[in-house]
């Protein structure tokens, strides 16, 4: 876009004077946008550098009371990147990652497609409900499914024994779901794929709102089925959008900690991920021991890290095609 | 062809009803568990036999401090997002609107930021509150609150001043606005909305922020109503009171539901512009 403000804005009389005022960098938008740096510096950057830092310390109760912390050198990292459980954490979360978003990116593509069919009033109604899952508070969605899911008295397993035992088995009843990290994990992802697809839903749905109709009539003459049309014309025009969707959706599953936390708690050491084992170590006994608690998180942000700046590249990408 | 066609609105039925159960079916299960007796709390039937408040009265029962935990969770959640729009705000517009150096690197730097974890705030922020003595106090959990909105929001923000016709702005400085007024009068009007949505999105996630406000209080009074929730032990004190964490459930989501249905084709287009476009 044109921008003719500033040649409107100088005051006549001042021509002399304009050329140099232009080449002065101008404070005004440093002004603007320094509340947000400083706020962005501190409660951010800062404790970042500081888990960078804790990372590399001993910081338990003494540290706590003000005794000043002990440099240990590597320690916290050799001890995690030898222990087999921080491995075991380490996979629980890279595969529910995988897992959840996968199944998310589908169901909510789905679900996206399928709103684009209907008729107006039915579209708003049903994505009316599925934003009802999307602004569920983790805490309840938890609650909710591990009732679902529950021992006794739970919905899933009353139904699951309904069905004939030939089909899957019987002794449903009193089946415990959060028994194994592997059923545990499954309703978790059911739980995080109900609360993270309607974003996908709606995204997607938006994305093909702004697809010309033309495109798939003409489609639909040269006789291209759903499938082919789906991955000839959607996917190559929405690719920017569901590249966003895979990145924030990959970035979301890894830091899942909220529901895991209602759901299996820090009893159930088996079933931790990274985040749960980074609390747990650093505030989940009566001698906390923050130094290895960053030294997981630091791990974590490592991963996270790399996703990120895939992530910042394409949204500073967009917004400047814009 | 009819045939086909039949199949076909067969086969769309088929897939909302699937959607819609999916995702209803979880909330109605929690509100129909709310509204059963707590003896009844392991009846299975699609409509409770007995209507019964009993799990709501259970809820702001003297020993959960509900009450005080859903005004402790509007405090935060409201302070939290006027900050964080007072503050966002103008960083949207400068980056928005006006051109400078390093603007892709803050915005990028801004951005980068959505994605750190919770957990790695959380430990040297819980030190510095211990030190400090911010433990049980609301700006322990305001200020990372405003940490973890920021960023999001200056976003959000930013996507909707881009759409924003700035040629009008332009026109007003032609009959003698100056640079501040014209934004007054002209472009905080319109754009209202945009901060409206961002405010809804902010509060949204505030409310339902768990981890901080976990770790951060260990005071019952100072409780927010999602870690009241995940701390409830019922009537009994002996099995899992879920109807009474059903009750608590319904009441904790229903404002948000509200909020959500009467703004949907606002919040879809803020989610929309933030994330996609």
């Amino acid at each position: 876009m044109l921008d003719t403000a500033p040649a409107v804005r100088k005051p006549p009389g001042r021509k002399a004077a304009g050329a140099r005022i232009r080449r002065r960098p101008r404070l005004g938008p440093y002004l603007l946008i320094a509340p947000t740096v400083i706020v962005i510096a501190l409660l951010m950057f800062w404790p970042m550098v500081q888990i960078g830092i804790m990372s590399f310390q001993k910081v338990g109760n003494r540290q706590l009371r003000g005794e000043p912390a002990e440099q240990v050198g590597t320690e916290n990292f050799d001890k995690i990147l030898s222990d087999p459980f921080f491995w075991q954490t380490f996979r629980n979360t890279v595969l529910f990652a995988v897992v959840a978003v996968t199944l998310t990116m589908l169901v909510g593509t789905l679900v996206g497609l399928l709103l684009n069919k209907l008729g107006k009033r039915m579209s708003a109604f049903v994505s009316g409900g599925v934003m009802i899952a999307w602004a569920t508070p983790p805490v309840t969605a938890a609650i909710i499914f591990s009732w679902l899911f529950g021992t006794t008295g739970g919905l899933v397993n009353w139904c699951l024994d309904l069905l004939p035992d030939a089909l899957i088995g019987g002794g449903w009843a009193d089946h415990n779901w959060f028994a194994t990290p592997l059923s545990t994990y499954t309703v978790l992802t059911v739980c995080v794929v109900w609360q993270s697809c309607p974003f996908v839903a709606v995204s997607v749905l938006a994305g093909l709102k702004s697809v010309p109709s033309e495109l798939y009539e003409a489609a639909r003459v040269d006789g291209s089925g759903p499938w082919r049309t789906f991955w000839s014309i959607t996917y190559p025009l929405l690719k920017p959008i569901f590249m966003v969707l895979l990145v924030m959706s990959v970035i979301w599953d890894f830091k899942v900690f909220t529901q895991l936390f209602i759901m299996s708690g820090l009893a159930n050491r088996d079933a931790f991920n990274l985040s749960l084992y980074a609390f747990s170590e650093a505030f989940g006994s009566l001698n906390p021991k923050l130094g290895m608690g960053s030294a997981i998180a630091l791990v974590l942000t490592m991963i996270l890290l790399v996703v990120t700046a895939l992530y910042v590249r394409v949204m500073v990408r967009q917004g400047e095609t814009k | 062809m009819n045939g086909r066609s039949a199949l076909r609105r067969a086969l769309s039925s088929l897939g909302i009803a699937l959607v819609a159960v999916y995702c209803l079916a979880p909330f109605y299960w929690m509100a129909i568990s709310a509204f059963r007796r707590p003896q009844d709390q392991f009846d299975n039937s699609v409509v409770p036999s007995r209507w019964s408040m009993e799990n709501f009265t259970a809820v702001f029962a003297g020993d959960n401090g509900f009450g005080r935990a859903l005004l402790n969770s509007v405090i935060v959640a409201g302070t939290t997002t006027v900050l964080t729009l007072t503050v966002g705000v103008f960083t949207a517009y400068a980056l928005a609107r006006l051109d400078f150096r390093f603007k892709n690197a803050v915005l990028g730097l801004i951005v980068a930021t959505t994605m750190f974890p919770g957990i790695s705030q959380l430990v040297p922020l819980l030190k510095l509150f211990t030190d400090i003595e911010w433990i049980n106090t609301y700006q322990a959990m305001v200020l990372p609150g405003l940490g973890f909105a920021l960023p999001l929001s200056v976003w959000l923000l930013t996507a909707f001043f881009r759409q924003l016709p700035f040629e009008l702005e332009q026109a007003a400085m032609v009959d003698g606005c100056t640079r501040g007024q014209a934004f007054r009068k002209v472009i905080v009007p319109l754009a209202a909305p945009g901060v409206f949505t961002t405010a809804i999105l902010t509060f949204i996630a505030a409310w339902n922020e768990f981890l901080i406000a976990l770790s951060m209080v260990n005071r019952k009074e100072m409780q927010t109503a999602t870690v009241a929730i995940s701390k409830f032990t019922g009537v009994s004190g002996f099995d899992q009171p879920f109807g009474t964490q059903m009750a608590a459930g319904v009441i904790v989501t229903v404002p948000l539901i509200v909020v959500v249905l009467v703004f949907q084709r606002r919040i879809v287009a803020g989610l929309t512009a933030g994330g996609v476009k």
